[in-house]
Formats: structure tokens, C-alpha cells, sequence
């Protein structure tokens, strides 16, 4: 981008990447973090996982690390660069042409690969042709319609170029003779429960099995496929007031002095975040009002609007917590589905995270500064007891609101024997806490609007499924229906579903049966998109099949949320939990044929399942 | 040939080639174009330029709030215009400083009469060097003879409003010039007009467009 020498420059907050911009826009901060890339650059074996919110400046960080070490990766995989709604496909496409491009460029030898003919029916020597289609140097029919083509064989095979992959990359290392450093950007674009992210998973498997960095969001390094990385990550935090103030007298350059007091007042609302407050000067310049007040107000409410009008917001409870207490816990994050709404303030940037203090799991915090009027802050959280009443109310069909009761007369105890009695809960383990978290999330008023849960084991989602469904009416009556779908000629799957949106259920679970389902019936599926928009769905699908059907759901994959249920059972409970509720249920007698045996003999085989899978 | 006369006549040459759009729709197009080149020019993150154009006149706003100033010009033709200076604080409304004001109707010292009654422009323009144009530029844009200094917020940054500028695209491309705050820009800028005008000059050009004369250093 073009930059002024001495003069203004903004920008949207864009990275820092040129040698000028890092030599004269760039403010030295979190020094030690710097060190640590450093190190791993220079002695560096394993992936490393650079984690931090939107704006936090982990991308002018890393991009810092290349510049004053002149140590840049061998090959830098993009994955925002390329276009929008990407796919499995896609996301392949782009390791593989990185690949190829620098195995080209270092002249490796590929005598021995057969991709140019396996994938674009080239001969075996037109390497750069590939090249041409998977990473098109212009813009024309012909390269998207051959690539479409590697695209569709992708999907079908993706073990198999994952294999290619490998080989390409083994012949780079043969002709460079040392071990490549890699680095993945762009991962932190795509949110934790998006089907992007699901499909992005298989290429970031194949990559942090090499010597990786990865640039990540937060929230990411709190996911299944990271999270028991945690020694490798890396987390970037806030930026000090002092410099934000640097960062921003630096972009505004020889005018700088004349701006003082809204480079202050930028910085006072920056919450740390040097993107925020880059765009907080822009709109605070542009602001016009009587009083310092009411310029303030309006950039504070234009920006509020920018950032956080499609932002989906958290549970104003969290945010009163972490108001209250100055931190977040790092437990709330790996909540299945969810449950706190935890991910969604980090990921939204609603919670800004200041500092992780040494020998501490608690992640230092606070509400954005811009966001902190929106959000209705009480003094005090409801009690429990008060929460559950209203729970209670719901479930018997009368309004919870206004519903409140005095505590200085009614002790709690009591409220809580005579709750309890309510809500029957036969067993009480870490995996049933774990499975009613899950279920709370995906059966309450707050669950989101359609969810697609993954499972890699269909006895272990047979027994959670029951487990949830069970419990699915336990706070409040909603009306719910499970069905199977299958492939079929006789009564095609696009149809039943526009079948079953007629009829007035809450929420729709259903089970998508049989693999390889037909590219028509896939593309049907994605047509009648609109008419499910209003529904709230959960869908069943095999892990193995899910990439395949993103692949097809061009427009659907953006509408639902995807979890793997094994991913989210096994985050969530550690190797000790798993042995403690496998203790806890030896002691249980086995042939007894009541529910509550049954249920528990279920549940020792997803303990035992979880067991074998920690494991490994 | 005496060098006063020569930079007499050169001095006419630069005003006609380079600061004279003849038609409206001319002086329309010179005005935006200068309005376009602002925002490199003074290095700043937006354009500072509003154009009104209206059938009889041309007006244009430039706010430069960067240095709290706004200029603004009114112009019922090249001979009868005048530019508003106000204060222009970042979020706060403008105050009026002064105008500079050009009215026709009253004498003033008839340099180009004189001149024309002389009738030597080629012949001067045939004698001259490189000096006599670098005197012309730096007291026609650079360092006018009789100026006003005005107060930036950034440090070291001179500014000398020419005071008797009467043609209303030099004194719009020579607020251009001064009111740049970077030194070396300014220099670069001030080469860059030496050798477009000399080239022009040496080539007997008719003109020089918006927007060769507008362009970047």
C-alpha cells in the first residue's frame, strides 16, 4: 500500500509488512513474546501457535520477527488472501500450489510425482500449468473452470492429497537439505465453530505436523485440534496506553502535535487493541460536536456500530462477571458449544484480554471500552436461586418475569431442597456435567439457530444423543422432533425437508444416514436454503462425510455453527476426570436392569471410548 | 539584455502557460485536478476538497484541518474572485481570518500593458537561463516578495501567503506549495516546477496541463 513519508498514514488497520512500514510505523511491544518467535525461528522443531484478538497486532508482530531476524518462512500458506466462503477444497488448493510454486522455484525434483496428470490431466512435465490453474496469475474462465475441476477431485480424495502434500514437501527439503519452516496466516479469519474452520481442520492437521507457525485467534488456541498444544502457543494481549499513544503519534506523523488530545482520547478507548484505536482517531477526526463530550459520544457510537452491529453479542451475565472480577477463566472457553457465550466475547472482541499473570490459569480482562454501555451491567448477577425460579416458572408456562423472592427470609438451603426436588439428577459425574453443559447449549433458549454436530463414533453418539434428548425438556417445554434421512431416488432428501419446516416444531434434529450422498441431492439441499432460515435444526452428520457436504452447501455452510462431539467431550474432561468417573461408576452395581443402570453402563462406554482416545 | 527584463517577460510566460484554463470548463477541470492532488501532497489520511461549481461562478471548499485552516475560493472570473481563510480547529466550527480579495475594477500597476508596449517576449525568451527561472518560481510560488506569515501547530513549518497574487490558480497552487509542512517535499517540488516550466519554455509549448502541473514531486 502507499504510504506517506512524513505525513498521515491510516489505514483500516491492516498488518505492517514492508520494510518501511516496519521501520517507520512500527512500535516495539511485547518484547519477550518477540524473543520467543525468535527462538523458535532460529532452534525451533515443533509447530508454534501465535494466538491474540482481532487487531491485536499478532500478524506486525510476526511479520517484526521476519524483518529483524532476515529469517523468513520457506513458504507462507495465506489463507484470507484467496477469496471468500472457502471450502476444503480451497483450502487444499492453497497448500498445494505453495508447494508447487516453491518446489518450481528451488528447482526440486518431481520427476517421480504424477500430480500434474492426476489432478489436471496435464503431462507429467507441466508443472507451472498446474501452477497456472490452482493459483491463476489473471482472472479468466478457463483457469476457474479447470480448477473447479481439481477442486471436485479434491474434495473426493483429500487423504490423498494430503499424501501429495507430503511428498512435495519431502522433495523441497531433499533440495534445500534442511527442514522447511512454514507459516500458516489467515487461520484467526474463520470462527471456531464455522464450517470453514471444520473444513480448514484437515490441511492444519498436515501442517502442524511440520514446523509450523500458525497464526491463530485466541479462541482457537482453546479448540479441540490445538488446545493440548498449549506449551507451543503463545498468546498476544493487550498493547500499554503509553504505546497506543506511540503507534498513533506515529500515524499521524509531522501532524501528530496538533492532534494530542484526540490521540489521547483514542488511546483512553482503545482498550489496548491498536486496531481500535487507529480506527477510533480516524472516526474521532471525522466527528463534528459542540463539546469534547459529544465528539467523543458520536465516535464511540459510529465505532460501536461498525464493529459490533453483526457481532453476535454475549451473555450480559459474563460480561457482568468479568466487569466485576477483572479476568476470565480460560475453563469458560472450552465450554461445549459454548455454553457462556465465553468464545463469543473473545472471538467478538466484547472482552478484551489485558494479561495473563505468571503461575496463573486466570486470563486478565475487560469489557471493551466501547462496548461497555451497551451492555445492561447490574451490580449483582441473579442469585442462582433466582435464575432457577425463573427456570421453573418457564417450564410450568408462566413468565419468570418480575419473579423474585426475598433472601433475607427464605434461606437459600431451602429454596435449593425444595429446587432439587424438581429437577431429577440421577447421576452425578464429570462426563454427565460435560453432557448437560452440552445440552443446556444446544436445547436452551439461547442455543444458536442451526448446528451441525459432528461424531466420529456412532455408538458413542447414539448413547450421548439419548443422554441429550433426555434431558432436552428439563427447564423449559419445547416441542421436538428426531428424524432420519437417507439418500434416495423415491423420496428425495430436499423434499422431506421442506416437509417437515411445515409442521410447528421447535427444533428439528435430524440424522443425515449413509455416506456418499449424491452430488444432486447435496445441491438440492443447498437450494431450499431461504426456507430453512427460519428453523432452528440440529443435524447428525459423520465426520467423515461433513467436508464433502460443506463442499456442496456453498450457501448453507455460512448458516450453521459445526462441533465435533468426541472433540468437545474430550476438551473438556482431562485424563483425571475420565479416571475419577470411571472409579465413581466401578463402584456401581452391573446386570441391574433399572433406567438409571442402563443410563450408567451407557455412560462407561463413552468413558471408556474418551479413556482409549486420551490415550493415544 | 537586462535580467529584469528578461524575468519579466518570463514571469508573464509562467503565468500564461501554466496558470490560465481559459474556459470554464478549463478552469472547472484545473481546479479539480488541484483539489486531487492535495491529499498526496500534503501527505494527510483524506481529500480536503468540496467542489460547488455553479453556472456563473466556481466556488471550492479545502479544508486542511490537519493545520486548523480552511481556505475557500469564490470566483466570477479570473479577474474578480476572492479566498476566505478561516480557523478550523478539528471538531469545532470555523472562524473567519481573513479574505483575500481581487477586484479588477480598481488600477493597479499595469505590469503586462507595459510589457506588451515593449514587445520582446520572444527575444527575452530566447536570452533567458536557468537562474532567471529559478528567481521567477521562487517569487512567483517558493518565497513571494511581499508576503503574510500565518501560525501552523507544526513546528518549523514557514508559510508566506503571497499578498499580491491577483491570478487566482497561482495564488490557489501557491497555497498549495506553502502550506505543505514537509522541507524536502517542498524542495523536490520546487525543482520539479524549474524543469517542467524551463522544458515547456525551451519546447514553445502553448501550455502546460493540469495535470503535468499538478503532479507529485
Amino acid at each position: 500500500m502507499k504510504r506517506n513519508k512524513s505525513g498521515i498514514n491510516f489505514d483500516l488497520g491492516l498488518p505492517l509488512e514492508s520494510e518501511w512500514e516496519l521501520q517507520n510505523l512500527y512500535v516495539s511491544v511485547h518484547k519477550e513474546l518477540q524473543s520467543k518467535i525468535e527462538h523458535w525461528l532460529k532452534r525451533g522443531n515443533n509447530p508454534l501457535f501465535i494466538g491474540g484478538q482481532i487487531g491485536s497486532g499478532k500478524s506486525t508482530i510476526i511479520r517484526n520477527v521476519f524483518h529483524t531476524t532476515s529469517i523468513k518462512p520457506d513458504i507462507e500458506f495465506h489463507f484470507d488472501r484467496d477469496a471468500i466462503n472457502l471450502s476444503l477444497g480451497d483450502f487444499w488448493r492453497i497448500i498445494l500450489a505453495e508447494l508447487i510454486a516453491k518446489a518450481l522455484d528451488v528447482k526440486a525434483d518431481l520427476s517421480v510425482l504424477d500430480l500434474p496428470h492426476e489432478l489436471a490431466e496435464l503431462e507429467n512435465h507441466q508443472w507451472k500449468e498446474l501452477l497456472d490453474i490452482l493459483k491463476p496469475p489473471r482472472v479468466e474462465l478457463v483457469f476457474y473452470t479447470k480448477r473447479k475441476k481439481i477442486q471436485d477431485k479434491i474434495v473426493e480424495l483429500p487423504d490423498f492429497v494430503d499424501n501429495a502434500c507430503s511428498q512435495l514437501l519431502e522433495h523441497i527439503e531433499k533440495k534445500l537439505a534442511k527442514k522447511t519452516t512454514l507459516f500458516a496466516s489467515g487461520i484467526d479469519k474463520y470462527a471456531p465453530d464455522s464450517a470453514a474452520f471444520f473444513d480448514l481442520m484437515g490441511p492444519l492437521r498436515f501442517l502442524m505436523s511440520k514446523k509450523t507457525l500458525f497464526e491463530l485467534n485466541v479462541v482457537h488456541l482453546f479448540r479441540p485440534l490445538f488446545f493440548s498444544e498449549t506449551d507451543q502457543s503463545l498468546l498476544v494481549y493487550a498493547v500499554s496506553k503509553n504505546k497506543i499513544r506511540e503507534m498513533l503519534k506515529k500515524r499521524m506523523g509531522i501532524y501528530s502535535k496538533g492532534a494530542a488530545a484526540l490521540i489521547d482520547t483514542a488511546t483512553k478507548w482503545s482498550g489496548g487493541n491498536p486496531r481500535q484505536a487507529l480506527r477510533m482517531l480516524i472516526i474521532l477526526r471525522n466527528s463534528r460536536g459542540k463539546t469534547k463530550d459529544e465528539i467523543t459520544i458520536k465516535a464511540v457510537r459510529n465505532l460501536f456500530f461498525e464493529y459490533f452491529a453483526y457481532s453476535p453479542k454475549p451473555e450480559d451475565d459474563l460480561l457482568n462477571v468479568i466487569k466485576q472480577q477483572g479476568y476470565i477463566e480460560p475453563t469458560l472457553l472450552i465450554l461445549p458449544g459454548d455454553k457462556e457465550t465465553a468464545q463469543r466475547a473473545v472471538y467478538g472482541n466484547w472482552v478484551l484480554l489485558q494479561k495473563r499473570e505468571r503461575h496463573q490459569s486466570k486470563l486478565q480482562a475487560i469489557i471493551n471500552p466501547i462496548v461497555v454501555y451497551s451492555v445492561s451491567l447490574r451490580v449483582k448477577p441473579d442469585h442462582p436461586e433466582v435464575q432457577l425460579l425463573r427456570r421453573y416458572a418457564k417450564q410450568k408456562q408462566i413468565s419468570p418475569t418480575g419473579l423474585d423472592f426475598n433472601h433475607d427470609v427464605i434461606t437459600s438451603k431451602l429454596w435449593e431442597s425444595v429446587l432439587q426436588k424438581q429437577f431429577d439428577r440421577p447421576v452425578a459425574s464429570n462426563l454427565t456435567e460435560i453432557l448437560d453443559v452440552l445440552e443446556s447449549s444446544l436445547f436452551s433458549k439461547d442455543r444458536a439457530d442451526r448446528t451441525i454436530i459432528v461424531y466420529r463414533n456412532p455408538d458413542i453418539l447414539k448413547i450421548a444423543r439419548t443422554y441429550l434428548f433426555a434431558k432436552a425438556n428439563t427447564y423449559e417445554y419445547q416441542s421436538f422432533r428426531h428424524v432420519v434421512i437417507e439418500d434416495s431416488n423415491d423420496e428425495p432428501p430436499a423434499v422431506k425437508l421442506l416437509e417437515l419446516t411445515k409442521e410447528n416444531i421447535d427444533i428439528l434434529s435430524i440424522d443425515f444416514l449413509g455416506d456418499k450422498w449424491s452430488e444432486k441431492s447435496l445441491i438440492e439441499i443447498d437450494k431450499i436454503r431461504d426456507k430453512l432460515l427460519d428453523h432452528q435444526m440440529i443435524w447428525w452428520i459423520p465426520e467423515r462425510n461433513l467436508s464433502r457436504n460443506l463442499y456442496y452447501w456453498t450457501q448453507l455452510r455460512q448458516l450453521f455453527q459445526v462441533f465435533v462431539l468426541e472433540d468437545e467431550l474430550l476438551s473438556s474432561l482431562s485424563k483425571e476426570e475420565i479416571q475419577s468417573d470411571i472409579d465413581f461408576f466401578k463402584d456401581l452395581a452391573e446386570g441391574d436392569q433399572s433406567s438409571e443402570a442402563n443410563v450408567v453402563n451407557n455412560l462407561k462406554t463413552v468413558l471408556a471410548y474418551l479413556k482409549q482416545q486420551k490415550e493415544r | 539584455m537586462d535580467k529584469d527584463i528578461i524575468r519579466a517577460y518570463l514571469w508573464c510566460e509562467v503565468i500564461r502557460i501554466g496558470f490560465c484554463p481559459s474556459s470554464k470548463r478549463e478552469q472547472k477541470g484545473w481546479i479539480l485536478q488541484y483539489g486531487r492532488s492535495l491529499k498526496e501532497f500534503w501527505e494527510i489520511d483524506e481529500h480536503p476538497f468540496r467542489p460547488a461549481f455553479e453556472n456563473s461562478q466556481i466556488s471550492a471548499k479545502f479544508s486542511y484541518k490537519q493545520i486548523c485552516l480552511d481556505f475557500d475560493i469564490y470566483m466570477a472570473d479570473a479577474a474578480r474572485h476572492n479566498v476566505q481563510f478561516l480557523f478550523s480547529p478539528a471538531n469545532r466550527k470555523y472562524e473567519l481570518m481573513w479574505i483575500h480579495d481581487v477586484d479588477s475594477k480598481y488600477f493597479s500597476f499595469p505590469a503586462q500593458s507595459l510589457l506588451n508596449k515593449y514587445y520582446k517576449p520572444k527575444k527575452s525568451l530566447k536570452n533567458i537561463a536557468e537562474d532567471d527561472l529559478v528567481s521567477v518560481i521562487e517569487g512567483m510560488i517558493c518565497h513571494p516578495c511581499a508576503h503574510q506569515h500565518i501560525e501552523s501547530p507544526i513546528e518549523n513549518h514557514e508559510i508566506r501567503i503571497g499578498g499580491g497574487i491577483s491570478n487566482p490558480f497561482l495564488f490557489l497552487f501557491h497555497l498549495r506549495y506553502q502550506l505543505c509542512p514537509f522541507k524536502d517535499k517542498r524542495e523536490l517540488e520546487k525543482k520539479r516546477l524549474i524543469n517542467l516550466f524551463w522544458d515547456s519554455i525551451k519546447r514553445k509549448e502553448d501550455k502546460i496541463t493540469p495535470n503535468e502541473l499538478l503532479a507529485q514531486p
